[in-house]
């Protein structure tokens, strides 16, 4: 109960807007902020996410695109990319109980915002 | 699930469920960042998320597009059940407290609410599934299971400069997958399965490609106007359309996948109470 209190307290510094984009003071003390409501949140069984990492290279497979075109043009067969998909199969993957949150999930900086003086 | 995983399951999803409550609601009705929809309490939501995770991970899926409806059906066109969708992709996700957890992370295009960037721009957020069901006004959601080998191509995609290249944030609800003028979040991910079918990243081939291969569904337009029109605002934008109002769907997405051996499978997940 007095984990799901502090819990509680803690929810608006999650929910509100972040509004220490353009200032390296008041970032630090937004940083702080979501230090501690992570800590609560993870003492309540919910993991606040910090990164997602990317995907193994034996999975990520053959197709290379960063800046790259193709010989292929309009009209031709999309069968390539079908490939063999019994052979590429896997098998049953694992996924944790726990419910991951994202502190913000979405830029919360109201687009109109200006940007903050010099000091 | 033995009594004691039980009892933090339930404890993790109350918390989550404060969690979700605490955010600002918005409305759900598409793409919006932010949806929140009254159909779930957060609880409802949270087992919901984590019932699509398991599925997907049972099935070996490393990514599925998934689809949710912000808007109750019959406030939908005929032909569309469905109005935002994205990428689940399987990952390793690392926590606050240091620990890594293997689950979903979610790739969506968003449109803006109006209040953090504009409603006819869209922006690119990775997010997790319980973000994406928070957002349903139904029971169930679309499921497309791409390929092993077309999974393993979108993961490269999302994980390549080409997934932010293909991204065009001129964003329509209606936007027609045959031009370039405007986005969904159907179109985007159309767009990434481009890239990864015709390897590719050229914008006016993948255009052309598409129109080659790609069957749109074609939306009523006294349906559009009838459904979307008093909520729509700036986002109806119709411009980009010659003719009939073509647009993505999960419908016509699972459709192409399906003609072209793209597909493992494509389901409708109910959630379980």
């Amino acid at each position: 109960m007095r984990t799901l209190s502090l819990l509680a307290l803690a929810l608006p510094l999650v929910a509100g807007p972040a509004l220490a984009q353009d200032s390296a003071a008041n970032a630090s003390a937004a940083g702080g902020a979501s230090s501690e409501v992570a800590s609560h949140l993870a003492a309540s069984g919910v993991q606040t996410a910090l990164a997602v990492s990317v995907v193994p290279a034996s999975v990520a497979g053959t197709v290379s695109m960063v800046g790259g075109v193709s010989a292929a043009g309009a009209g031709v067969e999309v069968s390539r990319a079908a490939g063999n998909s019994a052979a590429a199969a896997s098998g049953p993957l694992k996924v944790d109980d726990r419910v991951v949150v994202a502190p913000d999930p979405a830029p919360h900086v109201p687009y109109a915002t200006p940007a903050p003086g010099p000091r | 699930m033995s009594l004691r995983r039980r009892a933090a399951w339930a404890a993790a999803v109350s918390a989550a469920a404060t969690l979700a409550a605490a955010a600002p609601p918005a409305l759900a009705q598409d793409s919006s960042a932010h949806a929140v929809a009254a159909h779930f309490t957060p609880e409802q939501a949270a087992a919901f998320s984590k019932q699509m995770e398991r599925d997907l991970a049972a099935k070996g899926a490393r990514v599925a597009m998934v689809f949710r409806a912000g808007r109750g059906r019959d406030q939908l066109p005929e032909g569309i059940s469905y109005t935002h969708g994205a990428f689940w992709v399987y990952r390793t996700i690392k926590t606050a407290d240091g620990q890594s957890l293997s689950g979903y992370a979610v790739y969506n295009l968003y449109a803006g609410d109006g209040k953090a960037w504009p409603t006819i721009q869209s922006r690119l957020v990775q997010d997790f599934p319980l973000d994406f069901t928070r957002g349903s006004t139904v029971n169930d959601m679309a499921v497309i299971i791409p390929s092993p080998e077309m999974q393993r191509r979108i993961i490269a995609v999302i994980d390549s400069p080409a997934y932010q290249k293909v991204h065009n944030p001129a964003y329509s609800l209606v936007a027609n997958p045959w031009s370039r003028k405007y986005q969904n979040c159907n179109n985007f991910m159309l767009d990434v399965m481009a890239v990864a079918i015709w390897d590719t990243d050229d914008p006016e081939r993948i255009t052309a490609d598409l129109k080659a291969h790609y069957k749109p569904t074609i939306v009523k337009a006294n349906a559009l106007l009838r459904f979307f029109g008093p909520i729509a605002d700036k986002r109806l934008r119709t411009d980009d359309q010659s003719g009939p109002i073509r647009t993505a769907t999960y419908e016509s997405l699972a459709a192409f996948m399906k003609d072209n051996g793209l597909l493992q499978e494509s389901y409708i997940f109910n959630y379980q109470p």
